[in-house]
């Protein structure tokens, strides 16, 4: 008797860890047979340094590598922000009293190299750079209300030369602008994919459809440092979850 | 046999599998529960439905929202028949605004006849519960038929960003002409009638459209005015409609009755707006007359000793029931039946026709081009023998296996090109396939075959007619 229940037991087991291997098996795909046209590649990061100052920021990459015939136009987004004020732009609560915060925020205008395993690093794409410097100032009533933000963009760099490097195995990377010191941190989150990686599909079911047209309008209005903000929402890159996203994400759902 | 006792030899294992488990359990049953909780009777359906709309109408659907409790966002699709309607417009509803503002989008396809739309409130929010409308699609009719108004494809979700379980409702559409009048029957007595006589006309015609009608429905025979009425048609309905012919004056003849309704603005359908009778009216003449009708050869290319059919039509225009005698001829000579006899004889009574059919064989003919005529013999009395003659159509008599040529026509040899490729491509054709060709058809015997057909043909290649 006890005989059977074990093997009952174990087969549960078995039945059990089999429906963790999805989840186990994050790991890069395989290409798939024949010649590749097109590899998809996405990163996400947490930046901790700039120059040698501590700052706490996020990177964000999308890719599109094509084959040699280039058969498909090659194209490359990345954007990151960053602060040196961690609390404030990683907070996930309201404002409860006037404060003035800054940050820094970068993002690719142009990329002219697009490349995986290239001169030592694992993923490398150079081109033309904005950065910029938001300062945002908040005003919030005796009674806790938001009353006003008011918001300045300061320009630091404009189309300046910069490349994206990853390296150590896709641990670590490093953002180099001319004119800017170097942005560092480490690698949080990568995918390298032969079918198209959705730039909107948040909960990564490949299609983007109304669940994750819910989670951006769940943070609709949010900035960087007023709580709620998610760096991954912000598809337009301009430190709001705004209609922009909303209406980008919207031109990406497949009828 | 000693039984391994794994409890005994491993105490700690049973414990470590149930840790397991229970750690399997903590992971699925939450989200289990979480399901479970959202669980509602939440519909999603299309409203009104059945809907009925005319072409060239709009009319707008809802979608509709039923017994929904903390709806954030929502997702459906919408199918229809895209032969039948367009969407025009597309709108959110008023339901989820209730919660807030909201963001609404949507993806049209009237190639495939499809909607995809989607609507999600703005911000941290609660969502919405109870019923609404969710969204609001105009279409417009280009046609008219049935088609089902598929809702599918449905998500909804809560503030929680959790799926609500619910169940969706298409719905039904019925999309009619909106102008449509038409001409459903017409029956004319009597079919057969002696000079200046009344021909009783009854036509029925219907509104088959939305809309209250005024038009005309005027009759012909052949192509000249009898009556015209003007008629009013409230929406569905129907009326017989009596005309009278006064045949005075009109000569001898069969004669079609055609009535036809007089087109409505707006109206599309105007195939059904005339209608011809099914019985044609003969008008005899007084005393005795009879005629040849019609003069049908069963093929145009023979071989020559082969035979043929000629189907001689013959019709009684006097108002004496008459016996008289039909003669088929090829050029000036006269066709010998199989009995011996140049002639057939037939009885027919006023007003009647019948068809009698005559053969050909051939034999005996020489190759050439020869032109077909019947003649029905006078009866006594007659005086108008005009009609007793028609000549109608030739008959080509060529060497065996010359069934065609690049003209379309016997070109004096047998060849593979036009001769036996054109009898073999039909092998095993008979009617009523439209494919049949009765020149091909070498014997006769209403069958393309490969005996007496193809095989007759190609035992003839080469040879040309001297």
């Amino acid at each position: 008797m006890r005989k059977n229940i074990s093997a009952i037991m174990a087969a549960i087991l078995v039945i059990g860890l089999l429906s963790f291997l999805p989840v186990l098996t994050n790991a890069d795909p395989s290409p798939p047979e024949g010649e590749v046209q097109q590899v998809w590649v996405r990163m996400r990061g947490i930046i901790d340094l700039w120059g040698s100052t501590p700052v706490f920021g996020w990177i964000g990459a999308h890719a599109r590598i094509v084959n040699t015939t280039e058969t498909y136009r090659e194209w490359a987004r990345a954007h990151a922000i960053w602060s040196e004020e961690p609390h404030r732009l990683n907070c996930t609560e309201p404002p409860t009293e006037n404060f003035t915060f800054t940050l820094y925020a970068t993002r690719l205008i142009n990329s002219s190299i697009i490349e995986l395993d290239y001169n030592g690093y694992d993923f490398y794409v150079e081109g033309q750079w904005d950065v910029v410097k938001i300062t945002t100032t908040v005003y919030i009533d005796e009674e806790g209300e938001l009353i006003n933000i008011t918001r300045t963009l300061e320009p630091i760099v404009t189309n300046a030369t910069g490349e994206l490097r990853v390296f150590s195995n896709w641990t670590q990377f490093e953002i180099s602008i001319t004119g800017l010191d170097l942005l560092s941190g480490r690698v949080t989150m990568h995918v390298i994919g032969y079918m198209e990686i959705k730039i909107c599909d948040m909960n990564g079911d490949g299609r983007v459809r109304i669940e994750d047209l819910v989670r951006v309008a769940k943070r609709y209005g949010s900035r960087p440092g007023l709580g709620n903000y998610d760096f991954e929402m912000d598809f337009d890159n301009d430190c709001e979850i705004g209609i922009g996203d909303l209406t980008t994400l919207a031109a990406n759902m497949e009828g | 046999m000693q039984r391994i006792r794994l409890e005994k030899h491993f105490p700690n294992l049973f414990r470590v599998i149930l840790f397991l488990l229970m750690l399997i359990s903590a992971s699925v049953f939450p989200k289990a529960l979480m399901y479970s909780a959202q669980q509602t009777s939440a519909t999603i359906y299309v409203s009104p439905s059945p809907i009925t709309a005319a072409v060239g109408q709009k009319f707008s659907i809802n979608i509709t929202i039923a017994d929904v409790f903390d709806l954030y966002g929502w997702e459906f699709k919408l199918g229809w028949n895209s032969t039948l309607l367009d969407v025009t417009n597309v709108a959110e509803g008023s339901f989820l605004k209730q919660g807030g503002s909201t963001f609404f989008t949507f993806q049209e396809n009237d190639t495939s006849g499809f909607i995809l739309v989607d609507c999600t409130l703005l911000g941290d929010l609660s969502g919405v519960g109870g019923n609404g409308i969710l969204a609001i699609a105009e279409f417009c009719v280009k046609d008219s038929g049935e088609s089902l108004l598929d809702i599918y494809d449905t998500i909804l979700i809560s503030s929680t960003e959790l799926p609500i379980i619910h169940e969706s409702v298409d719905g039904y559409g019925y999309f009619t002409p909106s102008h449509d009048v038409a001409v459903i029957g017409i029956i004319v007595s009597p079919t057969i009638t002696l000079p200046d006589q009344i021909i009783c006309i009854n036509v029925t015609v219907e509104n088959q459209g939305v809309y209250g009608e005024n038009f005309n429905v005027t009759t012909y025979y052949d192509s000249v005015l009898i009556e015209k009425q003007l008629v009013s048609l409230n929406q569905g309905q129907r009326i017989v409609l009596n005309f009278t012919w006064d045949t005075t004056g009109v000569g001898k003849g069969d004669y079609k009755i055609l009535a036809e309704a007089s087109e409505v603005p707006g109206e599309i359908d105007t195939t059904d707006n005339t209608k011809i009778a099914d019985s044609i009216i003969t008008i005899l003449s007084l005393g005795h007359d009879v005629a040849i009708k019609a003069v049908i050869p069963s093929k145009t290319v023979v071989g020559q000793g082969y035979s043929l059919f000629i189907n001689i039509t013959t019709k009684n225009y006097g108002s004496f029931t008459e016996t008289f005698n039909v003669t088929a001829y090829c050029n000036n000579t006269t066709i010998t039946q199989p009995n011996g006899k140049n002639y057939i004889t037939i009885t027919l009574t006023s007003g009647n026709s019948t068809i009698v059919i005559y053969t050909w064989n051939t034999s005996g003919f020489a190759k050439g081009n020869y032109t077909i005529w019947a003649y029905a013999w006078p009866v006594l009395g007659e005086t108008h023998t005009a009609d007793n003659t028609l000549v109608n159509g030739w008959i080509i008599v060529s060497m065996v296996g010359d069934v065609t040529g690049p003209d379309g026509w016997p070109d004096g040899k047998c060849d593979m090109i036009y001769d036996i490729r054109s009898v073999a491509k039909l092998f095993g054709v008979a009617p009523p396939d439209p494919r049949y060709n009765p020149n091909y058809d070498v014997n006769g015997d209403g069958k393309i075959d490969m005996i007496n057909d193809i095989r007759t043909v190609a035992k003839q290649f080469g040879k040309t007619d001297p």
